[in-house]
């Protein structure tokens, strides 16, 4: 049990340093970054949906990498593809968390900003079928028979991750070549730099917590597939009581 | 059933090439389909309804119409699509015709591409109905260069195809297999569904160029093809 | 003037004293994200306990099972 003791106590530093750089990111947001002119105060929703938007784009990346070392391992080395899928599974779920809060803020910010609450703009639009591709993810993982999921749902994977450059330049061919800027003061056109600080530590911050709720996800399905493991022992050896 | 396996026994010895194990499935699943031919009038039907459906819906005028046809026809075509490549794969479980495919030495995506090609051969047949009934219903003729219609029908049809096709096959040994198969085929197909509905309107209204249009679906096409065929024989074997 | 009244007018109203749809918004995007992390953390966290409840660490072969085997 000593490295699960590790594993804790290096879960719990971490966690604590990540909610202490989300403490310090949010009071740059709300308190030190300057005021935006147009938007006053609902522009720092921005420190918030930035990061997310940005993030929600690392995560299919990780997953894509574990489904393919599963497809790569999974005859090979059995027990390595299975750490493998876990890393998947976790990924596309912080994938989907991520994609949910960049699509929640946008729309709480539109609305404050612009009075409506979807456009069907080249981010807004593009976000929603990353959103719509994990989720059909997951819904393959719920809805496959036991035991296929993992290597139809490493498939699906390698898909998805093809589609999401191509989503975003067919988005972006359909709303125009250069989409009006919808959240002023983006990150690649003239933001203030004042209000670096509090971006820079923001997207810190959550990308330790996307780490963090990786790692977490990362642990449960382990030991979901242990359990699975366990109860496939059982089964076995009560089969081989009864023959005796 | 058994004689076009008899058939197939006698011809495998001759089709050892790649082609040949493809040209085989396709010619097994026209033969299939055109003893009943249950799954093309099906399809038709279906999306036929779908058709008159979004006219009651949209009651449009000619000018609308034009606009809004090359949405409802890849809608109309993509629904029809999905009722027809559920039963594609259906048809190979019944006479267990997968496991002797898995043990064959016969390539499995010869299977995947020789079935492919045939749903795109029934789907096409039922696109050139549809688009009779098109011009009849909307009273549309393309005011852009109608003959690029030519190239996006088969584009689209084919993007549809090969992914739908693909997910089929991995819904086979699913609980709810007509259920996912549209759940899990359609956030993929996106892009290319924009990509064929936009360049279908740009040819009705000649209001923009499609070019842009038909190089993405292009591109769509090459990039998932190859992920198709690379990958078929794993979710053919995924236990 | 109880402390809600002050925290809700330290939450929701700026400088000038004027509350605006901005600053509910603002407030509301804020804790709609710690809401929505917060809560997978906590979901994952509460399934992680559930799992270990079907775990038998002391679970090992029977020595007497496979002799003949």
């Amino acid at each position: 049990m000593r490295r699960s003791r590790i594993y804790a106590m290096v879960g719990i530093s971490w966690l604590a340093l990540t909610l202490a750089t989300l403490a310090h990111a949010t009071w740059l947001a709300l308190f030190i970054a300057p005021t935006e002119e147009t938007m006053l105060d609902v522009q720092r929703i921005f420190y918030y949906h930035v990061p997310s938007s940005m993030l929600s784009l690392v995560f299919p990346y990780v997953n894509l990498t574990a489904s393919i070392f599963y497809l790569a391992w999974r005859r090979s080395e059995p027990l390595r593809a299975l750490t493998a899928d876990a890393v998947a599974i976790a990924a596309a779920e912080v994938t989907v968390v991520y994609a949910s809060i960049s699509l929640t803020t946008g729309m709480l910010w539109g609305r404050a900003a612009w009075g409506i609450w979807w456009a069907w703009d080249a981010r807004l639009t593009s976000m929603l079928l990353l959103w719509l591709l994990y989720v059909s993810y997951l819904l393959l993982r719920k809805l496959s028979a036991s035991g296929q999921s993992q290597t139809l749902a490493a498939a699906l994977s390698v898909f998805a991750a093809i589609d999401v450059p191509i989503v975003f330049l067919s988005i972006r061919l359909w709303r125009g070549q250069h989409p009006a800027p919808v959240f002023g003061g983006g990150p690649n056109s003239g933001i203030n730099p004042a209000m670096l600080p509090a971006f820079g530590w923001n997207v810190l911050g959550w990308a330790m917590w996307g780490i963090f709720l990786l790692a977490l996800r990362y642990a449960l399905e382990r030991r979901r597939q242990e359990s699975e493991q366990e109860s496939a022992l059982k089964a076995i050896e009560d089969s081989l009581e009864i023959a005796r | 059933m058994s004689r076009i396996l008899n058939d197939l026994r006698q011809d495998a010895s001759r089709a050892r090439s790649y082609f040949g194990q493809v040209f085989l499935h396709l010619q097994k699943d026209l033969r299939l389909e055109w003893r009943s031919r249950d799954s093309v009038v099906g399809m038709l039907f279906f999306a036929l309804l779908t058709v008159i459906i979004f006219s009651l819906a949209f009651d449009p005028t000619a000018a609308v119409s034009r606009q809004i046809a090359g949405g409802i026809l890849w809608v109309a075509l993509l629904f029809a699509a999905f009722t027809a490549l559920n039963q594609s794969w259906t048809r190979e479980q019944r006479n267990r015709v997968l496991e002797a495919q898995r043990l064959s030495p016969a390539a499995p995506s010869a299977l995947f591409l020789g079935k492919a090609l045939a749903n795109f051969l029934f789907v096409s047949f039922v696109e050139v109905v549809l688009a009779f009934f098109f011009i009849i219903f909307y009273n549309l003729h393309a005011l852009g260069q109608g003959w690029m219609m030519m190239l996006v029908l088969p584009l689209g049809t084919w993007a549809l195809i090969c992914n739908g096709t693909f997910f089929a096959a991995m819904g086979l040994r699913t609980r709810n297999r007509e259920l996912l198969l549209p759940l899990i085929m359609v956030p993929i197909s996106l892009p290319a569904l924009l990509s064929m509905m936009q360049a279908t309107t740009a040819i009705l209204t000649g209001e923009f160029d499609p070019a842009h249009w038909i190089r993405l679906l292009i591109g769509y096409n090459i990039a998932f093809t190859t992920v198709c065929l690379l990958l078929f024989d794993t979710i053919l074997s995924a236990e | 003037m109880n402390d809600f009244y002050h925290l809700h007018r330290w939450v929701f109203l700026n400088q000038n004293g004027d509350g605006s749809m901005q600053a509910h918004h603002l407030f509301a995007a804020y804790a709609a994200v710690w809401l929505i992390q917060g809560g997978y953390a906590a979901w994952i966290a509460y399934q992680w306990w559930q799992a270990g409840k079907n775990l038998h660490p002391d679970l090992s072969l029977n020595p007497d099972t496979n002799v003949e085997l």
